[in-house]
């Protein structure tokens, strides 16, 4: 359930930043809404390791 | 091939071939033909199997007598064979190799016949094979369902009796995510146990190759074959095995009756279970989502141009080439994932302090049917028994445990300790009577 709920709530990447993982990735994406989507909620489960990390939890 | 009483099919051809009963052309003709016949999309391409048959029985009249002497096996896509093309089940690939990959030069060195390169997703980046630019796998236990992935093909190729036995890639369960899912046999080996030279990385961290089978026996002889080890006879009875506390939440009325079952089994030999805990499993697939998608972005960093990377490259590689550019961005993410993946090594080491093996369900579910939402669950979780044991670098296979009300197979899975995979080819013929 907390996974879930920061999936859900923290959404931690900005199209401008969005835009400049594009130009990294060496991609022509930067108005795929769908890449945006998808990418910004796996970045948010990224969050999940905060849990874990006993030496500097937050 | 008629297997009459014998469950290693390898070792019943090493015979025929040798006797000169048959020939490894006449077997590899029959396969072959079974191949063009499939509808399930399980090869992306076939290999020279009628020559290199010929060759064999050239050989094998001269004493020649490898361990898979005219066995008909088949590999996955992300692994190098001289003269073809290894796209990685990704249409940006398309030069040919120029020499064989290390598995591959210790099958053929062992006499087997590689007749072709197995479906998967692309860049293994999946546990559907829907990602494939070559299209969907079919499980030939029911078409409407995935055979799992990314070593989907090699899994439903096993099953379907296209092969002997077939290699895949594992890095956080993509061999026994499938297996489970095809009713077939899939060892993860203890990491860097085969030489994984020549093979595209995903994450050279965790990748492993292994072999798929449809037997435990077959297992065995393929890890020996691609190891190099011997494989002793191991003593299980009264072993201690360990189920995961953190585990018990995903469980569902089908995977509990793995649990059940292999309670059942193990009991009947005189091993006795007690409760081990893994805190962090549940941390496992962020800790694989951030390491992992860093080298799969270096990894892919120089292949194809711009616009060839954008037209050619499938969502899911390049949702996670993003991922692995934030995290290269963010470098306190990757630390943190680091100190986890410690954690989840160091909490794996205790649970081993007090049993022998580690007996899970290999998937949460049986095989699920195809859809378009990347979202689902079933997609999403279906990794989540198999990655703890990924991280931690621990052997770990997967052998077919119970039918379920749909009539489809759910694997157990078997994690031992590091190099103890004589122990779990032990435990799991016990789930084969």
């Amino acid at each position: 359930l907390t996974t879930n709920l920061l999936s859900c709530i923290i959404m931690l990447m900005t199209r401008q930043e969005f835009e400049s993982l594009i130009i990294k990735a060496n991609l022509n994406d930067a108005d795929n809404d769908e890449l945006f989507d998808i990418t910004a909620q796996a970045i948010a489960s990224l969050e999940t390791l905060k849990l874990y990390d006993g030496e500097s939890n937050e | 091939m008629n297997n009459g009483d014998n469950n290693n099919s390898l070792e019943l051809t090493r015979e025929l071939v040798k006797s000169g009963a048959r020939s490894a052309e006449q077997i590899a003709s029959e396969y072959l033909g079974r191949i063009n016949a499939s509808g399930d999309n399980c090869f992306i391409s076939m290999l020279d199997g009628l020559a290199q048959a010929r060759e064999i029985d050239d050989k094998a009249r001269f004493g020649f007598d490898g361990k898979l002497l005219g066995a008909v096996v088949a590999i996955k896509d992300n692994m190098r064979y001289i003269g073809s093309v290894t796209t990685c089940g990704s249409a940006i690939l398309t030069d040919k190799d120029t020499e064989d990959c290390e598995a591959v030069k210790r099958l053929k060195a062992a006499g087997a016949v590689i007749v072709g390169k197995t479906n998967m997703d692309e860049f293994a980046m999946g546990s559907s094979n829907a990602t494939s630019a070559y299209g969907n796998v079919l499980n030939p236990l029911d078409r409407t369902r995935v055979p799992g992935g990314s070593s989907g093909g090699s899994a439903a190729a096993v099953a379907s009796g296209l092969c002997m036995a077939a290699l895949g890639s594992d890095t956080g369960g993509s061999i026994r995510q499938p297996a489970s899912y095809c009713g077939v046999v899939g060892l993860k080996p203890t990491l860097g146990s085969i030489d994984g030279s020549g093979m595209y990385a995903l994450s050279q961290d965790m990748d492993q190759i292994g072999p798929i089978t449809k037997t435990v026996d077959e297992n065995r002889l393929m890890f020996e074959v691609l190891s190099g080890r011997s494989m002793e006879k191991a003593e299980v009875k009264g072993l201690t095995v360990g189920l995961v506390r953190e585990f018990e939440h995903w469980y569902t009325e089908d995977t509990k009756k793995v649990i059940q079952r292999a309670k059942e089994v193990l009991s009947s030999i005189g091993c006795k279970f007690v409760e081990v805990s893994l805190p962090s499993a549940d941390a496992a697939f962020a800790t694989y989502r951030a390491l992992g998608n860093t080298q799969s972005a270096n990894n892919l960093r120089n292949i194809g141009s711009a616009q060839e990377r954008t037209d050619k490259l499938g969502i899911e590689v390049k949702k996670r080439i993003l991922i692995g550019e934030y995290v290269l961005a963010h470098p306190e993410i990757a630390e943190r994932a680091k100190r986890v993946k410690n954690k989840i090594i160091g909490e794996f080491e205790k649970a081993f302090e007090s049993c022998d093996i580690i007996v899970s369900p290999s998937a949460p579910s049986v095989a699920f049917k195809f859809t378009d939402d990347r979202n689902n669950k079933e997609i999403v979780y279906s990794d989540i028994f198999t990655q703890p044991p990924s991280i931690a670098g621990l052997p770990a296979l997967s052998v077919p445990c119970v039918k379920c009300e749909s009539g489809l197979p759910i694997g157990v899975q078997l994690v031992g300790k590091k190099n103890a995979e004589n122990v779990l080819f032990e435990i799991g013929k016990l789930f084969e009577r």
